[in-house]
């Protein structure tokens, strides 16, 4: 067998791929930090080779003094954090500056998988359950603390993960009709939402009319469910209201168009797809992207680099883009369903479920389907921190991986 | 295999699916941020091309060009600490000045806050070179250049034209071409010839930053294109000629224009009121222009180009195509003798004016109203009962001598002027008869005599010509039956005008034989006839006058020329409004124009200075007053209180004076008598 055969040509293929167009770009939007970008991404290899012949197992054993540092890295940011544009979540020596939520996120993906994997875990126990939530829940209350609401969404990943492990789905159907009842309310005059609900409510009780038992407790959960979602359809605009007016902006801009908003939220949104829309479908040309040189777009080479390749690649190359997206994240979760090992597993969905996250918020933001939440494209954006921590996550992954086919268990 | 790791999987595919859906929305199809992109992130900088210099067939400049300079502003490069005063002290403007303006671009039509819009227009250079130093501190306002015309005449202003910025309806003409504020040729040779003289815009994509700086050419230039510069146009005008005509012209109203018989080349083209086209530029532009266009005091309109737009009563000049048409119908020849002895009696209407039975030669010699008259009549009734045919068949004649139609050329102005048809005096016969009760219904055979028809053939009736449709038809004439459209242009940036309009030879509908005649005629109105007086010992000449009758006042005076009378060289005709006889006015201004073109210098003159120092407006102001005193507007002007307190008292002073001296002379007497007295 050579030593070749456990690593996973196609994963660290888009991982190379990734990180080397997203040099191109963020040199197309600014040499200098290009150039940086290049540095940071030789260091990242290198710390990548140092994961992968070093001991597999290590990141088992460590993942709690790993977690419990990561933990303390975000604590530290209120003595001693800098704050950049507006956020405390940086450290600075020197001129090196380090984000910590970064490095945190693959702590507690340590930490969840080795917790996950201990013998006595098991979800339908209420303590292995609430454990569980702690783990996630602490670096989460810390970030939002910060606040950082984009990293903290993050968060929600770990919840991806365990529900592969078990954590019923109800959760995420709830989360989900809450959040969409929530924005679908403030685009739509709340009666004709409330009266959308009894229909389908209606639609489905009949539906299902045969398997229903009309016990008390069955009426009033139907009855309850349906007052919450109409109460939440009328209270949704006085929510927005208590919102902070640039967290609120964020959200109006996307139903009431860019142009209200146009000196505040609605001027990145607008030059974001500005640069993506005048891409066409092949694009102006690698550095000819006329928004992108004229850095209209803020923040494009972090952030906003999704428009670089909008604008400079057209439709064909940021489709492309998007489809070596889709096929590393499917590609993780498909190798890290197949892994032997528990823990193994539940790291390899936590960092697909990460990226997962990163990738639908960023894009989601750039293409003006998801409120301005300031989070990194994955090996993408401009950062140090962010390439690194990616780039770490990825060679323990699949040095977890090479491990595990190499494995005779 | 776990259910669970499928429906992760589906998500991913789905969420993924939702991008690529909305990339291709954004970016396949919608160009509303494609179009934004363009037009915030590209400026685009168009680069105003000279206009094409104007020459006359001489080679002398008439139209260049200056360099004037606007202040543009643009509203998102505005600072917030921009300091008004300092730059209004710059500007020499005052703050409130400053604000209107600023308040009247943001009103503007085509206002954004990034296009640069003009802030002060017509900046001399004196202006520039003080504010150049320092405009850079002030990120907003930018110095632009837009050349301006510069007038190297100071005569002729209708026929140059002027330029002036795009209206809405000139965008909408040539929308990929104008945009707001450049300018065009609105009026003469500016506005038939702009496409020529306009060049083509150069256009620079340059980048701009998010700030509005520059940051380098588009495609590196790829898409750029170069200014070209408008072509030089060469007219047909002799300058010279020209302005000699508008001299003869000045204080009065009416038109000179002469042409080259053998090629239709206009070598004069006067009109009187003369326009200076040094009111068309300078910063009073807009404000002389519109004094001009409301000048109408004494009926000078002078915004009106007589030479092409006057449809006037050709008068007795009109009786040389009557006899050509006439004879082409064969309803007289050159022998016929008209029963004129002791003047025109007719249907009981008696014209009076000289002749006596004599045939064509003698009775254009003498300009014989009778003669003429009874040719027409012939004319009307060639076919016995129906008028119509005849007229229809001398206005089809008409027509192919250019008169009653538009000429089709190259000025910016034009009129069809008048040849009556037979339907016309149809339809007035049919309003006479109903006018005065009459029963009849057979309106097809109209009567000449009411309907008034008879005058035509001596140019008074209904027929209007414009001065340049005369020109033509003399040119026709002294060319035995043919012409060339008369036209403005003889060259474009050097090469000879391409427009194949002035190509094409026009045959008249009259044979060549029946010319020799008539050109006979118009030899013996200048050697012996009512044109003796303007002989010249230098070159021979052929003429006739015209007198003709308007209602307003004093009659018309018109004169046409054709010289030198073996080999025409140039056909000459005036028109002067209210002057009198043609012979008197407008036939000493057509020598004059004539010699000068054929011997080169200015011989007679003595007719020249008459011409140039008499004024008819004196008549005209009589016009408008008796026009006014008509229409009950007149008022009797007040008598001016100071200047009648002035002499009031300058009468009383002389009135003192001349008592204190009686008084003196008295004592003097008194005294002279008292010595005598004594010494007696």
């Amino acid at each position: 067998m050579k030593w070749t055969e456990g690593i996973d040509k196609l994963g660290l293929g888009l991982y190379f791929l990734l990180c080397i167009f997203a040099i191109a770009n963020i040199y197309s939007v600014d040499q200098k930090l290009g150039e940086k970008q290049l540095v940071f991404f030789c260091i990242s290899l290198v710390v990548g080779l140092v994961i992968f012949v070093g001991r597999s197992k290590f990141f088992e054993n460590m993942a709690g003094i790993i977690y419990i540092g990561g933990v303390l890295l975000l604590i530290g940011l209120f003595p001693f954090g800098k704050e950049i544009l507006g956020q405390k979540n940086w450290y600075k020596f020197g001129s090196f500056t380090m984000q910590p939520v970064e490095f945190a996120k693959i702590g507690t993906a340590l930490m969840l998988a080795n917790y996950v994997s201990s013998p006595d875990f098991n979800l339908k126990n209420k303590k292995s359950l609430w454990t569980a939530l702690a783990i996630i829940g602490i670096p989460a209350a810390v970030v939002l603390a910060i606040p950082d609401v984009g990293s903290m969404l993050v968060f929600i990943a770990f919840f991806i993960a365990l529900y592969r492990e078990g954590l019923s789905g109800l959760l995420f159907g709830i989360g989900f009709i809450f959040a969409g009842v929530f924005l679908i309310s403030l685009a739509v005059p709340p009666v004709y939402f409330a009266v959308a609900v009894l229909v389908i409510a209606g639609v489905l009780i009949a539906m299902n009319y045969h398997r229903m038992s009309w016990d008390v407790i069955s009426i009033s959960g139907i009855a309850g469910s349906v007052l919450l979602l109409c109460g939440l359809a009328f209270g949704s605009p006085y929510i927005l209201e208590k919102l902070p007016k640039h967290q609120r902006e964020r959200i109006e801009v996307l139903y009431k168009g860019e142009k209200a908003f146009r000196d505040t939220s609605g001027y990145n949104l607008l030059y974001s797809k500005t640069a993506i829309g005048s891409g066409g479908l092949w694009g102006k040309g690698y550095r000819e992207g006329s928004v992108t040189q004229g850095k209209f777009v803020p923040e494009q080479e972090t952030d906003y680099i999704f428009c670089t390749v909008g604008e400079e690649w057209g439709f064909l190359g940021s489709a492309i883009l998007i489809l070596c997206y889709m096929v590393y994240i499917g590609r993780i979760y498909y190798l890290a369903e197949k892994q032997k090992s528990t823990f193994n597993r539940v790291f390899g969905y936590c960092f697909a479920s990460i990226l997962l996250m990163h990738f639908s918020i960023n894009l989601g933001m750039v293409m003006g389907l998801f409120p301005t939440v300031g989070i990194p494209l994955p090996y993408f954006s401009y950062g140090g921190s962010s390439l690194l921590a990616f780039s770490m996550m990825t060679f323990i992954f699949f040095k977890l991986n090479y491990s595990d086919k190499n494995s005779l268990v | 295999m776990n259910t669970r790791y499928l429906k992760i999987f589906s998500i991913l595919v789905t969420i993924a699916l939702i991008f690529v859906a909305r990339l291709a929305y954004l970016q396949l199809f919608t160009d509303r941020y494609a179009l934004n992109a363009a037009n915030t992130s590209i400026k685009t900088e168009y680069v105003i091309p000279q206009r094409g210099v104007i020459f006359d067939r001489n080679g002398k400049i008439m139209v260049g060009n200056q360099p004037a300079y606007e202040i543009s502003f643009t509203q998102a490069l505005m600072k917030p600490d921009f300091d008004t005063l300092a730059f209004c002290s710059l500007m020499k403007i005052t703050k409130q000045d400053f604000i209107n303006r600023i308040n009247v671009i943001k009103k503007e039509k085509y206002y954004s806050k990034l296009t640069p819009m003009t802030f002060i227009k017509d900046l001399s250079r004196e202006d520039i070179a003080r504010v150049q130093e320092i405009i850079f501190k002030y990120p907003a306002f930018n110095i632009v250049s837009r050349p301006q015309r510069q007038y190297e005449v100071s005569t002729s202003g209708n026929l140059l034209g002027y330029t002036s910025e795009v209206n809405e309806r000139d965008i909408k003409k040539d929308s990929t071409y104008y945009l707001p504020g450049d300018f065009i040729g609105k009026t003469g040779v500016e506005k038939s010839y702009e496409k020529e003289l306009r060049g083509v815009k150069g256009v620079k994509y340059i980048q701009k930053d998010i700030r509005l700086r520059n940051i380098g050419s588009y495609k590196n230039g790829a898409l750029d294109k170069d200014v070209i510069t408008g072509k030089d146009i060469t007219l047909t005008i002799d300058y010279d000629l020209q302005r000699t005509a508008e001299e003869m012209l000045v204080n009065k109203h009416g038109a000179i224009v002469a042409l080259d018989p053998n090629n239709g080349e206009v070598l004069v083209s006067a009109t009187g009121p003369d326009i200076d086209p040094n009111l068309f530029t300078g910063p009073n532009k807009s404000k002389n222009l519109y004094a001009l266009s409301k000048d109408t005091l004494y009926e000078n309109k002078p915004t009106f180009d007589r030479a092409l737009q006057a449809g006037y009563p050709p008068g007795s000049t009109f009786k040389l195509l009557t006899a050509l048409a006439a004879m082409q119908m064969g309803v007289m020849d050159e022998k016929t003798i008209f029963p004129c002895g002791g003047g025109f009696f007719y249907k009981g209407k008696r014209i009076k004016g000289h002749g006596g039975a004599d045939p064509l030669i003698p009775s254009i010699q003498v300009s014989s109203n009778c003669f003429f008259t009874y040719a027409f009549i012939a004319i009307i009734k060639k076919y016995p009962g129906n008028p119509s045919k005849g007229v229809d068949e001398w206005k089809k004649i008409m027509s192919s001598f250019g008169v009653g139609e538009f000429l089709n050329n190259d000025f910016a102005v034009g009129a069809r002027g008048r040849i009556p048809s037979g339907d016309f005096y149809e339809r007035r016969f049919k309003a006479i008869m109903k006018a005065s009760g009459s029963q009849r219904t057979d309106f097809k055979n109209w009567d000449e005599m009411s309907t008034g028809a008879i005058y035509n053939g001596m140019g008074q009736g209904d027929v209007l010509v414009t001065p340049i449709q005369l020109a033509n038809y003399v040119a026709a004439i002294a060319n035995r039956g043919w012409y060339y459209t008369p036209h403005i242009v003889k060259a474009i940036d050097g090469k000879p005008n391409p427009d194949p309009r002035f190509k094409v030879k026009h045959k008249t509908l009259v044979d060549p034989k029946h010319f020799e005649p008539v050109l006979k005629g118009m030899e013996a109105v200048v050697l012996r006839g009512t044109a003796r007086g303007l002989k010249s010992n230098d070159f021979t000449q052929l003429a006739k006058t015209g007198t003709a009758q308007v209602p307003q006042g004093k009659d018309n005076s018109i004169f046409v020329l054709i010289a030198p009378a073996e080999k025409p060289k140039i056909v000459v005709v005036a028109v002067m409004e209210h002057a009198g006889f043609g012979a008197t006015w407008a036939g000493p201004a057509c020598t004059v124009i004539a010699e000068k073109y054929i011997t080169g210098d200015l011989k007679r003159e003595n007719l020249y200075k008459k011409m140039i120092t008499s004024s008819f407006m004196p008549e005209y102001k009589r016009q408008w007053i008796a026009d006014l005193k008509r229409k009950g507007l007149y008022v009797d002007p007040k008598p001016d209180s100071i200047k009648q307190k002035r002499i009031k008292d300058s009468l009383e002073l002389v009135k003192q004076e001349k008592a204190k001296l009686q008084k003196k002379i008295e004592e003097a007497k008194k005294n002279n008598t008292a010595k005598k007295t004594v010494k007696q």
